[in-house]
């Protein structure tokens, strides 16, 4: 049993080497900060690999000694304590970047290379970062970020000397390339449980992302319960499949991490269908979207027996079909199959369900009880428990509800409330849900306009407003297909605009406002959009129209 | 057998041209070396969009249990995936 076996090599070093480390009656161990998590892993497996990049695998005292390095760079660079934001992806820089923050004490701010530049020069103002961590696969990005941002920003290469337009971009402030200090140079990182461990971006409704930064004591919680929970542990070779800028990926990297396990990293290829990564890397710990799941299957990836070396498979992000579920487990005869669910507001995910063979026999998988010391509410529209045989909005409680938006408090406000006859601070999710006696809860969908698209958490008003943007209109649509709050994509829909008919325009100027996975797949041109009886155009009519047009 | 390869590409060449031309993406060259998914032009789903439409188009049936799509993102590389005996 890994589990047992792992919990009494945790508790033999708990104390010797993790002063902060503190054991409850309920937990074996637990963690009071990112850094902890890190400095877990080089005890109980320093000479053990921590990391598998890019052909290269780094063991657990190479990379701290790398990272505290790093972390060293930044201490000295910006003595003031800022957020550090790092933009990079998938490479041994882009990990040397996320533990260099956390062992100099910094919020990090992961940055996409992929996003429009727009987009992440906004994030990187909001966010206060003095500091970038820069891979090299993101040099073209950062240039275009860099010219769309009106401050600079220290700079910082993991591992290399600094390119030639850094010391542009950086405007006098410091550049640090081949001439890293030695990690002796590091202080000891101070963080307090209530300072902000990450902050990441989620689409926002008013066409803005909105910032949720997640305290190091919301994020301790949860790994404290999911490393137990799942008995992970040295020996384990865990996926890295989520994007950084995707709050999951902080549990690949920390419960990993924490439990002296290896971070098995697949290229940005390879994560479209990685069926091959799995086996060609003897993966023992599987997370990711259901909608990788499904890619894989459309691509037949998925046969019985594929992936006998997998021990655990965790899906989180989006509703995880029944059907998916018995093709996973088929492929996976030797994994458990536990469906998680949680909102970024929530750090990472609040809820589980184990499923077994037979046990969902269609529609999609439950997405069962809260993790140990959290609450759930399902209320109505005025806050009141619905009971257990209604259905009603999600409400979270408990220590990894986070203390809210950043520097929005009037978003804040609406979100994170209390609720009548209770004195706790409850998160409103807008997930619809409803209680079953023997599954715990299951989804039911959204109260608002808000979807999943292969997992990413998207507003559709933001889309609508870049296509209004784009289009010179106010009627402008974007439609999710498959119809449901777990979609594929989106496609638009626009009458009456200056530039009718010009696709190909249209979606330029999209993709230079939205990540990728929101520009619409199409923009269908009308005569006119059908409205509601406010007035306003009908999303819903929309889906009848956009199935016949894609000929479903 | 007559060897697809050649109408292989053709097909896909002639359906990324398309889907460049309906996102506005300008000045690609659509050579053997064309990375469709680097270039942003496809993502995953419009990858398996792709290949449904070679297998329909040639009624073949794919198996690429094995391959790592480090492999097939490229016009030349994903070619050599769906006919392996042109390799």
């Amino acid at each position: 049993m890994p589990l047992l076996r792992w919990r009494l090599a945790f508790e033999a070093m708990v104390e010797l080497v993790v002063p902060s480390w503190d054991r409850t009656q309920d937990v074996a161990y637990r963690v009071r900060s990112l850094g902890d998590a890190w400095r877990s892993g080089v005890h109980l497996s320093p000479g053990g690999p921590a990391l598998s990049v890019d052909g290269e695998t780094l063991t657990y005292r190479e990379l701290d000694e790398r990272a505290r390095s790093i972390a060293a760079a930044i201490q000295q660079i910006d003595p003031t304590g800022s957020p550090v934001a790092v933009l990079a992806q998938r490479s041994l820089d882009a990990y040397l970047g996320v533990l260099g923050a956390v062992l100099a004490g910094r919020t990090y701010v992961p940055l996409h290379p992929d996003f429009p530049p727009q987009r992440s020069a906004g994030m990187l103002r909001r966010s206060g970062a003095a500091t970038v961590v820069v891979g090299p696969e993101a040099d073209e990005a950062a240039q275009a970020v860099f010219a769309a941002v009106d401050r600079p920003a220290a700079l910082v290469f993991p591992t290399r000397s600094a390119p030639g337009w850094a010391s542009l971009a950086a405007a006098g402030l410091p550049v640090v390339g081949a001439d890293l200090p030695s990690p002796g140079e590091a202080q000891p990182e101070t963080t307090r449980t209530d300072s902000i461990g990450y902050l990441l971006f989620t689409s926002g409704s008013t066409g803005e992302p909105k910032g949720v930064g997640v305290t190091q004591a919301n994020v301790s919680a949860y790994l404290t319960h999911v490393v137990t929970a799942y008995g992970y542990g040295p020996g384990d070779r865990c996926s890295q499949m989520f994007d950084l800028t995707f709050d999951l990926s902080v549990h690949d990297l920390f419960v990993t991490w924490m439990s002296g396990a290896c971070l098995c990293v697949p290229s940005k290829r390879s994560v479209l269908a990685p069926g091959a990564y799995i086996r060609n890397e003897g993966l023992t710990a599987w997370f990711s979207v259901p909608s990788v799941a499904m890619v894989m299957d459309r691509l037949r990836m998925l046969k019985a027996g594929a992936f006998p070396g997998l021990r655990l498979s965790l899906f989180c992000g989006e509703a995880l079909s029944a059907g998916l579920a018995e093709k996973w487990a088929m492929a996976s005869p030797n994994s458990e199959l536990h469906n998680l669910y949680g909102p970024t507001e929530a750090t990472i995910a609040i809820t589980a369900y184990e499923w077994a063979p037979g046990a969902v026999a269609s529609g999609v998988v439950p997405i069962g009880r809260p993790f140990p010391g959290h609450e759930v509410a399902v209320v109505d529209a005025s806050g009141i428990d619905v009971g257990e045989s209604g259905r009603g909005e999600l409400c979270l409680a408990g220590p990894q509800v986070t203390p809210g938006y950043w520097e929005d408090a009037e978003r804040t406000g609406a979100s994170f409330v209390e609720l009548p006859g209770s004195t706790q601070r409850w998160y409103r999710t807008g997930d619809v849900v409803e209680r079953s006696e023997h599954q715990g809860l299951r989804y039911l969908g959204r109260i608002d306009d808000q979807i999943q698209i292969m997992g990413f958490r998207v507003e559709l008003v933001e889309i609508d407003a870049a296509l209004r943007h784009a289009l010179g209109t106010e009627l402008a649509v974007a439609v999710p297909y498959p119809p449901g709050p777990s979609a594929e994509g989106v496609y638009a829909f626009a009458a009456g605009s200056d530039h009718h008919g010009d696709e190909a325009g249209a979606l330029a100027l999209c993709r230079d406002r939205l990540p990728p996975y929101m520009v619409p797949k199409r923009v269908f041109f009308v005569d006119q959009l059908p409205l509601n009886s406010n007035g306003k155009i009908d999303r819903g009519a929309l889906r009848p129209v956009l199935e016949e047009l894609l000929g479903a | 057998m007559p060897d697809l390869g050649p109408s292989v590409r053709a097909f896909v060449v002639e359906t990324l041209a398309q889907r460049a031309a309906q996102l506005g993406f300008d000045g690609l060259e659509f050579d053997g070396s064309f990375d469709f998914f680097e270039s942003g032009l496809l993502d995953s789903l419009g990858l398996i969009t792709l290949i449904d439409a070679v297998e329909t188009q040639f009624d073949l049936e794919m198996d690429l249990t094995g391959m790592d799509p480090e492999a097939f993102t490229t016009v030349d590389g994903l070619v050599r995936s769906l006919i392996p005996e042109t390799a």
